[in-house]
């Protein structure tokens, strides 16, 4: 999957405008950034990629780059 | 365990809700959260209403609120009672058991068998598999009472929002009795209780008694849900992962063991942990929405152990008291951590009832 969709499928997972994440974006400064949007992710992740993170490996993601380690 | 539980029947059904009802925009200001993330939320999980105890109220409240009923209306008699299987995480008393209370409180005869046991999400599962085996033992005619009651609300930080929006307080009630024409009950129940730490209340047993420090409200996870270490505590990614790898295969391995497609299955009656994860598990298993009713959380909240009766009868009431029997799926998943499932033909029952008390 290339660059572009990845953050694409990121941000409507997120819930984030359209655009609105770059790689070097940090988690923490994102607002929509909580409990929610980390279930959304696990389930994003589950669907798409086949998947798992641990509750763990959440908590340590900083970055969009982070993530996106995982969106292989 | 994995067997097929043959002979048995669930002849009725009485669920019990505390009258309170609290809103979900009511308690907006009790978390740390900015109001617009929180009510994302609720977009996303459903939340409208909770109900909850009064302060006053205990678990066994509930059970015995459901048990004048039945006894009132005549759809259980003292006498008929063979064994009273009661599942509890927040009990009354740490002695005497809830079983025995509820014992005592209805002049019960003294060769009924009590038994508590100490469950949470898998407790209606686990208080019918006791009741299904303890009818081998009982004399002919004598049935078991099933229940799984809880208030688990009075265990909850109300400054928590992953999990104060979705817990409810309810009490389900099943009567069980021997009937050699009922069809096989294939039953699958896994654990693992490595994974016990995700879903938990740290203090308040003997590993960790009370004390004004475990009382103390605190940020304990960096997260911004306050609570203290009486509350309980969900690591809500670990439970969601957890259900996410564990529930599909369960179902499926169940539905193999009892021969059966997944068209076959009328209703998926579930644990009901919140909308969202509900339909993951719907779209990860091929099953159409309808079929798995998810209004639970939503409305009522999660009562923990009462959320499987509590779901059949508020959507299915009508339905579960004609005559034609559906086949359902039952599943729970959560403290322990277990999963579990259990394949059963429910209908045609003497009573599918909710009851509404002052509690």
């Amino acid at each position: 999957m290339e660059l572009t969709k990845k953050l694409a499928l990121l941000e409507e997972t997120l819930d984030t405008d359209e655009g609105a994440l770059n790689p070097e974006t940090v988690l923490d400064d994102m607002e929509s950034w909580d409990s929610l949007a980390m279930l959304s992710l696990i389930a994003m992740l589950d669907e798409e990629f086949g998947k798992t993170i641990s509750g763990k490996e959440l908590k340590s993601l900083k970055t969009v780059a982070d993530i996106l380690g995982y969106m292989e | 365990m994995k067997t097929v539980f043959r002979g048995k029947r669930i002849t009725g059904l009485l669920s019990v809700l505390p009258a309170a009802s609290v809103a979900f925009e009511d308690e907006v200001g009790n978390y740390t959260f900015p109001a617009k993330q929180t009510l994302r939320l609720q977009k996303v999980m459903g939340f409208k209403r909770h109900s909850i105890v009064k302060e006053t109220t205990a678990a066994s409240d509930l059970a015995a609120a459901g048990l004048a009923c039945l006894f009132e209306k005549g759809w259980l008699r003292r006498e008929e009672i063979g064994a009273l299987v009661v599942s509890c995480s927040y009990t009354d008393h740490f002695i005497p058991p809830v079983s025995s209370i509820l014992h005592g409180k209805f002049d019960l005869p003294e060769d009924v068998l009590c038994a508590d046991i100490s469950q949470g999400c898998g407790g209606f599962l686990m208080a019918l598999t006791e009741s299904f085996l303890l009818l081998d033992h009982l004399e002919p005619g004598k049935k078991t009472v099933a229940i799984a009651t809880d208030v688990l609300s009075k265990r909850v930080s109300r400054q928590d929002r992953n999990s104060w929006p979705l817990i409810g307080d309810a009490a389900g009630i099943a009567v069980v009795e021997n009937d050699p024409e009922a069809d096989g009950i294939p039953t699958v129940i896994y654990n693992n209780g490595g994974l016990g730490q995700a879903l938990m209340i740290p203090a308040g047993g003997s590993r960790m008694p009370s004390t004004p420090e475990t009382a103390r409200s605190e940020d304990r996870d960096g997260d911004g849900n306050l609570r203290a270490l009486d509350n309980l505590t969900m690591q809500g990614a670990d439970v969601f992962n957890f259900m996410q790898t564990k529930v599909p295969p369960l179902i499926e391995e169940t539905l193999a063991y009892a021969g059966l497609t997944k068209e076959q299955i009328d209703w998926y009656l579930f644990h009901q942990p919140n909308r969202f994860m509900l339909r993951k598990l719907a779209e990860k298993l091929g099953v159409p929405y309808e079929k798995m009713p998810m209004n639970v959380v939503e409305e009522l909240g999660n009562s923990s152990g009462a959320c499987i009766p509590v779901c059949a009868v508020h959507n299915l009431a009508e339905e579960l008291r004609a005559p034609e029997e559906r086949t359902c799926c039952l599943a729970a998943f959560g403290s322990g951590l277990m999963w579990g499932a259990m394949i059963v033909k429910l209908g045609g029952m003497r009573f599918c009832e909710m009851l509404t008390s002052d509690l």
